[in-house]
């Protein structure tokens, strides 16, 4: 059985090691150019949403870009992965524009490199039995939002509803929402809403309120860097970038490699997730990458969306103003 | 035996026939029985595995329920324990902790987390942690940057819900760092939650607890969560990582999910299934456990559950076919007992048929079908013996009676004169007569003699009856006609004096008729009487046929006066005579035809005149030609005469 052969990789933890040292070996001869080490944010533990960096890792792109690329998954409880990019601890980190904006507007000097999902996947979800049934009659409920990026979207909804929820912090798990310790839970159309069904619930047992068809359409994932960064090294990012959104294109290309290297990570991190799981995920995430940009125009930045999330996010005072001050967007995953 | 020689022959021999018949008749009330014996008791012993199957997963998750009531016992205790004492400081809080992990063996560790600021108002987090570690109690506290406590299930869950909570399984980094699940009980004082107590679950140890449950050979338990989680799995992998739902999505077994929604809602049952791991039919057992609400899952592989019935069913065929066997033996023992005699029958029978009337059945014991028939063959072998010898005397008797008819005959033939030419001297004429009796012994009789040297007497005689009797009285008639006949010249006289010689003596009443003439060898004048005796043909040297006018008379022996009449007829040179007994015209045919005067007349007008043997024996060929195959009825006498001078 297919999932009964996943051996966690922890019995052999040399063996990614030798992987490396192995690939190494074969491609970078004795004399040849030292790579440039990038430290990498994740948005969140190790999953099928990041199947491209992995593959451009795993395949050799990063490493054709001259660059040495750490992968670091984000901690669900810790910091956000924006503010790291601040205290300098990565190079390169993933955030939801949103997050960014308001990031930004608060000092943070960070630029947008390439959008990843163009279209919202943010949803909230109560059970049908508990009669929260439209969007409205969360006021007043426990709510589980995660902190830092996420929560802006649902924040902007709840005052443009004029509703008052009571937040409460939500981690990797759907426990608490299963286990009613929250009435409504935030969730992704390609993780908590598959992990709900991968727990017995049906779709027709749950109420889903899509904050995107609520008309807060930001767009989500993006890669970020200090605009430190992109001022001394436009090279180092646009060699990033576009081995990442080369390891994208291969993802979606070679769906059960991508689904293999996320695995890979996946066992690694003893993480609570199986292969159906992060088939799942990598589908949606094929599905919501390529949408209206296909996979030419990957990387690029609706300016739409851009001017929807800053108008919203200024209307209920997430933003002093609807347009980021200087260069937010760089043109970083255009081809040169 | 062309009857039987139609038949198509048996293919196998009795015995084999016999055996091969209740064999099968048997063969096959066996198997019938052998299947509703088979489906009946497998139907009960399937009732029985499956209720047993149930009974073990019922109380192996009681089993499950005690030992987790250990682990749910140890934190409810603390966070009651700490909702009526607060610990002054961190010492006392951990000395708490200790004492009761050492309490509970079967707990890996503790914890205690309080809400922001309730262990200490001026202390935001604090949560202690104990557990086991090969090196034996380990200290920690969770209050990290990188491990969010507040957030984490085992706090958040109970401390929402204000009720106990297991939390979902997870690899403690930064805790306990392994797999584990937590038991949280909350702390609650005046509605507020001051924390909550936790007590882990090793999740190893547990697998390897569900996993040495005995389910079979190839059977095995697992246990699932809420959310179907497994925590214990045949497949170390499954554990923590996979759902029931996510196996079923996987191999897109949609009555894999509905099973799953009825085991994480608390339902128990019993179901028929493909194993997801063999994919080969068994059966589930689930049943909740009580308390943490897991489902306990017990899966047997069907030919395991049915193994009993199986061997039931390979003993009872081996039974069943060991008894064909012994059935087998017996019949075919039988069948030898029973047609070993008829075999002695058949050698009887072929010895009997070689002509050894000796033989007999011997070693037949008596008192059943065959014991009769073989007495019924003895019997009729005797029978037969006896029917043989009387055959064989009869045959001998009659073989003498034959011999000295034939020497009777002999004789008989002897007295008649049967030379050719009877009178060689005398020229005047042709003679010759002839007598074929219908039985050895003929009644009919001729006779010729010279009376004197110029008178010759000729005589044709019919006795009455057949056999030795007629011709005895034929001898005596004959002998009294001859000398009747030397006494007196006229034929008339002289059959007159026989008769009165015949009647005083015949008390056997047989008569005779006569034809009695006396021929003139000067005169060629036939003088002759004929005493109820049938006129003799003459055939003229010119050809033409006729009968000699009738004399009347009657037969010599019935009456003294025989009113006879004496006829005299002339012969001319080549005139022919033929006298003759009843025997020639009154024989028939086939057809029941008589042979008649006339086809004699016939005859008679249309031979050749040659000598008379060879005239007699063209009339008689010609007569037997007529007759044909029928037997010879009465005597044939015939005498030929033809005047040559």
């Amino acid at each position: 059985m297919r999932l009964g052969c996943q051996r966690p990789a922890r019995h052999r933890p040399w063996l990614p090691l030798l992987g490396l040292l192995l690939a190494w070996g074969l491609c970078c001869p004795p004399g040849a150019t030292a790579l440039d080490k990038v430290k990498v944010r994740l948005m969140w533990v190790h999953q099928a949403q990041f199947a491209g960096f992995y593959l451009a890792q795993d395949q050799g792109l990063y490493q054709q870009a001259g660059l040495e690329v750490e992968l670091m998954p984000a901690n669900p409880h810790g910091h956000g992965p924006l503010e790291e990019l601040g205290q300098g601890e990565c190079d390169f980190a993933m955030g939801w524009l949103a997050e960014a904006l308001i990031k930004r507007a608060q000092g943070l000097p960070l630029v947008h490199l390439a959008q990843l999902v163009q279209r919202p996947a943010s949803l909230i979800v109560t059970f049908q039995d508990s009669g929260l049934s439209d969007p409205k009659s969360l006021d007043g409920q426990r709510v589980g939002l995660w902190q830092g990026h996420a929560a802006a979207a649902p924040r902007a909804m709840f005052r443009g509803l004029d509703i008052r929820v009571n937040e409460i912090r939500q981690g990797s798990s759907i426990a608490p929402f299963l286990s009613r310790a929250v009435d409504a839970a935030s969730a992704m159309l390609y993780n908590e809403i598959h992990m709900l069904y991968q727990a017995g619930v049906d779709q027709e047992e749950l109420n889903i309120f899509d904050l995107g068809k609520l008309g807060l359409a930001f767009p989500e994932d993006g890669i970020y860097a200090h605009e430190n960064t992109w001022h001394n090294n436009p090279d180092l990012c646009r060699r990033f970038i576009q081995a990442t959104l080369e390891g994208w294109r291969l993802a979606f290309k070679e769906p059960e490699v991508a689904l293999a290297a996320t695995m890979k990570r996946v066992d690694d991190s003893r993480l609570a997730s199986n292969q159906a799981h992060q088939r799942w995920m990598l589908k949606v995430m094929s599905q919501i990458i390529t949408e209206r940009v296909g996979l030419e125009k990957m990387g690029e930045l609706d300016p739409q969306g851009l001017a929807l999330a800053g108008e919203l996010l200024f209307k209920h005072g997430f933003l002093p103003r609807a347009i980021p001050n200087g260069a937010f967007c760089v043109p970083a995953w255009q081809k040169p | 035996m062309t009857a039987i020689a139609r038949l198509r022959p048996h293919w196998l021999r009795l015995r084999t026939r016999f055996t091969v018949f209740v064999l099968a008749g048997v063969g096959l009330i066996s198997l019938a029985m052998a299947l509703l014996t088979y489906h009946g008791s497998s139907q009960a012993l399937l009732a029985a595995r499956q209720e047993h199957l149930m009974a073990f997963a019922r109380s192996q998750a009681w089993e499950l329920a005690r030992s987790l009531g250990q682990v749910s016992g140890a934190a409810r205790n603390l966070s009651t324990f700490l909702e009526v004492w607060h610990p002054a400081n961190s010492e006392e809080a951990m000395a708490l902790l200790r004492h009761h992990l050492q309490e509970a063996p079967k707990v890996y560790g503790m914890a205690l987390a309080y809400a922001p600021f309730a262990f200490d108002s001026r202390q935001r987090f604090y949560a202690p942690y104990i557990y086991r570690s090969s090196q034996g109690f380990k200290e920690l506290n969770l209050d990290s940057p990188t491990y969010d406590y507040l957030a984490q299930d085992w706090f958040l869950i109970p401390n929402q819900l204000q009720n106990p909570n297991w939390a979902e399984p997870y690899f403690d980094e930064g805790g306990g760092e392994v797999l584990m699940t937590t038991y949280s009980a909350p702390m609650v004082k005046n509605g507020q939650v001051l924390g909550v107590a936790t007590a882990d679950v090793d999740l190893e140890r547990l697998g390897r607890e569900v996993a040495g449950l005995a389910v079979g050979q190839r059977g095995y338990a697992f246990l699932i969560t809420k959310q179907g989680t497994f925590l214990a799995a045949p497949e170390e992998s499954w554990v923590m990582r996979e759902t029931f739902f996510s196996l079923a999505e996987a191999l897109q077994r949609p009555d894999m999910r509905a099973l799953g929604q009825r085991m994480v809602r608390g339902s128990s049952g019993l179901v028929k299934v493909t194993d997801w791991r063999s994919g080969r039919p068994a059966w589930l057992a689930f049943v909740p456990v009580p308390g943490p609400g897991w489902s306990l899952g017990v899966m047997a592989p069907e030919d395991e559950v049915l193994a009993p019935v199986v061997s039931l069913a390979h003993q009872q065929t081996l039974w069943a076919m060991g008894g064909l066997a012994a059935l087998v033996l017996v019949v075919w023992w039988m069948m030898v007992r029973l047609t070993e005699p008829l075999h002695h029958l058949v050698a009887a029978a072929r010895r009997l048929a070689g002509g050894d009337l000796s033989t007999h059945v011997e070693d037949v014991r008596p008192g059943d079908e065959v014991g009769d028939l073989a007495q019924s063959f003895n019997l009729m072998v005797d029978d037969l013996k006896r029917y043989v010898q009387e055959l064989t005397f009869t045959t001998k008797a009659k073989e003498r009676i034959e011999s000295e008819l034939d020497l009777a005959r002999q004789i008989q033939q002897s007295v008649l004169p049967r030379t050719y030419p009877p009178f060689p001297d005398r020229s005047e004429f042709d003679l010759f007569a002839q007598s074929l009796p219908a039985r050895e012994v003929g009644g009919d009789f001729y006779d010729f003699f010279f009376i004197d040297p110029d008178h010759l007497g000729l005589v044709m005689a019919d006795v009455s009856g057949k056999g030795v009797p007629a011709a005895l009285f034929m001898t005596v008639a004959r002998t009294l006609i001859k000398t009747a006949a030397q006494h007196h010249p006229e034929p008339l006289k002289a059959i007159n004096e026989v008769n009165a010689q015949i009647i005083p003596d015949n008390e056997m009443c047989m008569f005779v008729t006569v034809f009695y003439g006396v021929y003139g060898i000067k005169t060629g004048q036939l003088r002759y009487v004929s005493a109820g005796h049938p006129s003799p043909l003459l055939r003229r040297a010119g050809g033409q046929v006729e009968q000699l006018p009738r004399a009347q008379g009657l037969a010599l022996g019935i009456m003294d006066d025989l009113r006879l009449e004496m006829g005299r007829i002339n012969l001319e040179v080549g005139d022919t005579l033929l006298v003759f007994t009843d025997g020639l015209d009154e024989a028939i045919n086939q057809d029941n035809q008589m042979f008649g005067l006339g086809r004699v007349g016939q005859w008679l007008a249309q031979a050749l005149p040659n000598d008379a043997p060879q005239m007699l024996d063209d009339l008689i060929a010609n007569w037997r030609g007529f007759t044909g195959p029928v037997e010879q009825f009465d005597d044939l006498t015939l005498l030929l005469f033809r005047r040559r001078q």
